[in-house]
């Protein structure tokens, strides 16, 4: 079984690239072969024109391509502002500076006040901003987010949406957005890709994809945006 | 701070074991000898909690350390003179160095490290089952090539003649010294790293934490603190054989180190205490003893099969152990501030609620936030 065929996809730092599709469709895949927790049979994944198919998620972490998971993965038992210092201490960081660091991201994101909770304390709307903040801390060039809307209210979207923007405008890291959310992804997106079936569906900005009736019939239409 | 706050949390374990130390100084030679031994499970249980309570890989095959340990150190300090006569096969190399008893117990730590990161570098990349088997494994190999090869040691027989000079103070500082590497690895970079690591491993090295790199450190210093607890034990009885430290030490000082809760080394320490006690009553009740107007008399081998209850309850209800898996947190009375004796109960603190008072060790899913200041 083949998740996905002959898919090309490149993303800048200074953007923020959505992927939509339908379940099934091979998104999460496609962050895991990208960020090396899956292996490809074949095909080729390059960071800022190094070859790096062959390389571990360690590696790749440490060479700052990092993701965020789907429902959190937090270090639960660790307080929040630990779960941060450790992404720091990951790639190398000095653990004085990593403390300082930590402190910075929790209060960039809002979550200053929840420093000192436990990860698995926290709402949804606090996990999938630590989970962002930990990703953060590892100085990305690149981030990958599966999925950060999940389970997220209504109310709480437009955060996030400033949080997927301050990423590429303040960390200078480009993004690749992948979420069901239509809302999330033609607000935070500079160009949104359509996989389905494995395949690019289609490819523009938010606008284009909005009025192209291929994507419409094959996802958009089956969600309200 | 997160640095003054950790040191309170040394206090408890390194006082719990002084405590004991000093009150087997102070009695009759009969139970100096059983308090030795409780410090000497105590430093394998400290030894044990570095690798499997760092890491949430369980490990069958730390005792393999302490039996490397005893052996080395036990071998190495017989007096040249009579080690031919009571060992004919040995290596020429073995049979004619002697070292001193204090020097022997840097060997028995070194040899254990060496010989745990041998088997840790192919080792540390299994978790779960797999690695518990593994481990296993190695508990087999050491014993059966410590009880056939007679070039290396007495084989089947006893090794004897050995120097006995670990009594409670020296077995104190021993497990004081592991308790304090223990707590040093705990709050390293490697140790806060595999901590995480053992949370969410997924999560882990998507930050950068290469995992079986701090495995094999957790393995390595593990070996080293259950080689120097072999050399203690050896020294303490005088004389080893290869079944006293093989599968019945292997279950004792699990079964310690899960009652007392493997999240935390205060759980490691109030365990290993604990369950020694226990044990040692148990043992001593099988022969006979009186409690009070009681009259104890358990048939043989009801020690094992009360310990093997305790640990299952354990498991059963209560899997985090009896401290939850957390750091006690003891901090000197200040003037003013909060009186003595009133610690405080991190069991009790609500969960979304932080106090300053407070800092736990992370330990388990359901525990407390720690608090900074």
């Amino acid at each position: 079984m083949q998740a996905l065929e002959g898919v090309s996809l490149r993303v800048d730092r200074s953007e923020v690239v959505g992927l939509i599709g339908p379940n099934g469709a091979g998104k999460t895949t496609l962050v895991n072969l990208i960020t090396g927790f899956d292996v490809p049979d074949s095909g080729r994944i390059e960071l800022d024109g190094r070859e790096i198919t062959a390389w571990s998620a360690v590696r790749r972490a440490s060479s700052g391509l990092a993701r965020t998971f789907q429902h959190g993965h937090l270090f639960a038992g660790l307080s929040a502002i630990e779960n941060v210092e450790v992404a720091a201490l990951g790639v190398g960081a000095r653990s004085s500076h990593a403390h300082m660091r930590a402190r910075e991201l929790l209060e960039m994101l809002g979550l200053g006040d929840r420093a000192d909770h436990d990860a698995s304390m926290l709402p949804h709307g606090d996990e999938s901003k630590l989970g962002v903040a930990r990703a953060l801390a590892t100085d990305p060039r690149y981030l990958l987010m599966d999925e950060p809307a999940a389970g997220l209210s209504e109310p709480e979207l437009p955060a996030l949406v400033n949080v997927i923007r301050s990423v590429r405008d303040q960390h200078r890291a480009g993004v690749l957005l992948i979420d069901h959310n239509v809302t999330v992804i033609m607000e935070a997106c500079d160009r949104v890709v359509v996989l389905d079936g494995g395949r690019v569906l289609s490819e523009g900005t938010p606008e284009e994809i909005r009025a192209n009736p291929r994507v419409a019939a094959a996802y958009l239409g089956t969600v309200r945006a | 701070m997160t640095r003054r706050r950790g040191l309170t949390q040394f206090v408890a374990p390194a006082l719990l074991l002084i405590a004991v130390g000093i009150v087997g100084g102070l009695t009759s030679a009969g139970t100096q000898e059983d308090i030795t031994s409780v410090l000497i499970s105590a430093t394998m249980v400290i030894a044990l909690y570095v690798f499997i309570g760092n890491s949430g890989v369980i490990s069958f095959g730390q005792i393999s350390f302490v039996a490397l340990g005893a052996f080395a150190a036990g071998l190495m300090t017989i007096p040249s003179a009579v080690k031919p006569t009571v060992l004919p096969n040995l290596f020429p190399f073995l049979a004619d160095h002697s070292v001193g008893s204090f020097e022997s117990l840097f060997l028995a730590a070194g040899l254990g490290a060496l010989f745990a990161f041998l088997a840790g570098v192919p080792l540390m990349r299994l978790s779960g089952l797999a690695a518990g088997i593994a481990t296993f494994a190695v508990l087999e190999i050491t014993h059966n090539v410590l009880r056939f090869w007679d070039k290396i040691g007495p084989g089947a027989q006893t090794l004897a003649l050995v120097p006995e000079d670990v009594g409670p103070y020296e077995a104190m500082l021993g497990a004081l010294f592991a308790a304090t590497v223990a707590f040093l690895y705990q709050r390293s970079r490697s140790g806060r790293l595999l901590r995480a690591a053992r949370e969410d491993p997924a999560a882990a090295q998507a930050v950068g934490v290469n995992i079986h790199r701090h495995r094999l450190v957790a393995f390595t210093i593990s070996g080293a603190l259950a080689g120097l607890a072999g050399g203690l034990l050896v020294h303490q009885i005088g004389s080893i054989t290869t079944e006293q430290v093989y599968l019945e030490l292997t279950f004792l000082t699990l079964a310690m180190l899960v009652v007392g809760g493997m999240g935390s080394l205060w759980g490691a320490v109030v365990g290993a205490v604990l369950v020694s006690f226990l044990d040692i009553f148990l043992v001593d009740a099988e022969g006979g003893v009186g409690v009070g107007p009681l009259d104890v008399d358990l048939p043989s081998g009801a020690s094992l099969v009360i310990l093997g209850a305790l640990m299952a309850s354990m498991l059963i209800f209560r899997p985090a152990g009896i401290t939850g898996g957390r750091e006690l947190t003891l901090r000197l009375p200040r003037l003013g501030g909060r009186g003595p004796g009133e610690q405080p109960d991190e069991r009790e603190a609500a969960a979304d609620q932080p106090q300053p008072e407070q800092a736990l060790a992370p330990g388990t899913r359901s525990e407390t936030p720690r608090s900074e200041t």
